[in-house]
């Protein structure tokens, strides 16, 4: 067995988003994501994380 | 026997085409009544191909997760919560193949909206938590071959045909990765040093100068030296534990947001039965690395999603 260690709020996202979205069988749904579609979650990710350590830097308390 | 005279010649061929006419007329007759006949006996003519039909914007399409052995479907856990709030998971079989799915309502997930979604990065969170969760679920219980992030299904039928589409493949990924699962593994080097900015002394002559640029040179070359061998170390003392191993480019600070350069970004397929002794190896190399101002992280265990290579899913 196996606990749900890797969903928790624990892990990163961008680590989340690595393997899901990289990661993983690819078959033809019906509706699935391009290569663009990957690559606009990522300008979204660094845009968030620059943002959170702009925060952390100017000392703005962070909901955890 | 009186000889024809040219009047009478002139009526016979005048007579003569007008029967000949007449014939000609009753065999085209003929020709076109077994034409209607033949058309209205053979099968209607085949619309011309329909183009693929467009994605509704309303109604539900199906949310697919994973892949397992139908024989395992039974072992997946009841009320599995799907990414749509509500909508448990349920399993669709086909042949030896089982596809974990739930519905999702296609006004929030049709190509458009989900296009306007991901650049929604607390929808992409909550997604993708989401759909770990369930993997993780069903993977406490059986093995699984997990499937990208967001690949959706009309019916399923579709899903169905999917599985029979690639059954063999998936098959032998199953028996793969049975009694496995996905270890990831990253180092960071020591925080950004600040000793190379380290003032000249006001009196620097030439050579002292010369002589303090070649010794900071030195010493990033040693620092460099270092970090690869313990890389390189690490990866070595993981993958003898592991069956195979994948190395991925390391995340750039801005994406994993720590002041220290990631070194490395692994993942190891372990056997179960080895999840202690990877731990063990981890934790003494990590004691040791960490004396050294380096940090190593390990997670797990993950579904195996780098062990699964898109196109065809085998073992890498």
């Amino acid at each position: 067995m196996t606990s749900p260690v890797a969903a928790s709020q624990d892990v990163a996202l961008v680590d989340l988003v690595d393997r899901l979205l990289n990661g993983g069988v690819v078959i033809a749904g019906d509706i699935t994501l391009a290569v663009a579609d990957v690559d606009l979650v990522y300008v979204g990710l660094r845009a968030l994380i620059s943002s959170v350590a702009t925060a952390e830097a100017n000392g703005v308390p962070l909901p955890r | 026997m009186p000889v024809p005279d040219a009047d009478d010649v002139a009526a016979l061929v005048a007579e003569s085409r007008a029967a000949g006419r007449a014939d000609a007329a009753a065999r085209l007759r003929e020709l076109w009544r077994d034409a209607y006949l033949e058309a209205a006996a053979a099968p209607p003519v085949p619309p011309p191909a329909p183009a693929p039909a467009p994605v509704p914007s309303e109604g539900s399409a199906w949310w697919v997760y994973c892949v397992a052995a139908a024989a395992d479907a039974g072992l997946v856990p009841p009320d599995v919560a799907g990414v749509a709030p509500g909508s448990p998971v349920e399993i669709v079989t086909s042949g030896h193949l089982a596809a974990v799915v739930s519905p999702v309502p296609l006004a929030e997930f049709n190509d458009e909206r989900l296009r306007e979604h991901l650049e929604d990065l607390a929808w992409v969170e909550q997604v993708a938590r989401a759909h770990e969760a369930a993997l993780e679920a069903v993977m406490g219980a059986t093995t699984i071959v997990p499937l990208r992030l967001c690949t959706i299904c009309l019916t399923h039928e579709r899903v169905g045909a999917l599985l029979d589409e690639q059954a063999s493949e998936l098959a032998s990924a199953l028996d793969a990765l049975r009694g496995r699962a996905e270890w990831g593994l990253k180092l960071f080097g020591p925080p950004a040093r600040n000793a190379e900015a380290a003032p000249a002394a006001e009196q620097d002559d030439g050579r002292t100068y010369l002589e303090r640029k070649r010794r900071v040179r030195a010493d990033r070359e040693e620092a460099q030296r270092e970090v690869t061998e313990r890389a390189q170390r690490l990866h070595d003392a993981l993958g003898a534990e592991a069956v195979a191993s994948a190395v991925n480019p390391p995340q750039r600070p801005e994406a994993h947001g720590r002041d220290a350069e990631m070194l490395l970004n692994s993942a190891y397929l372990v056997e179960d039965a080895r999840r202690d002794r990877l731990r063990a190896v981890v934790d003494e190399l990590a004691g040791e690395y960490e004396a050294h101002g380096f940090a190593v992280e390990l997670t797990g265990p993950w579904p195996p999603y780098n062990f699964v290579s898109p196109a065809t899913p085998a073992l890498s």
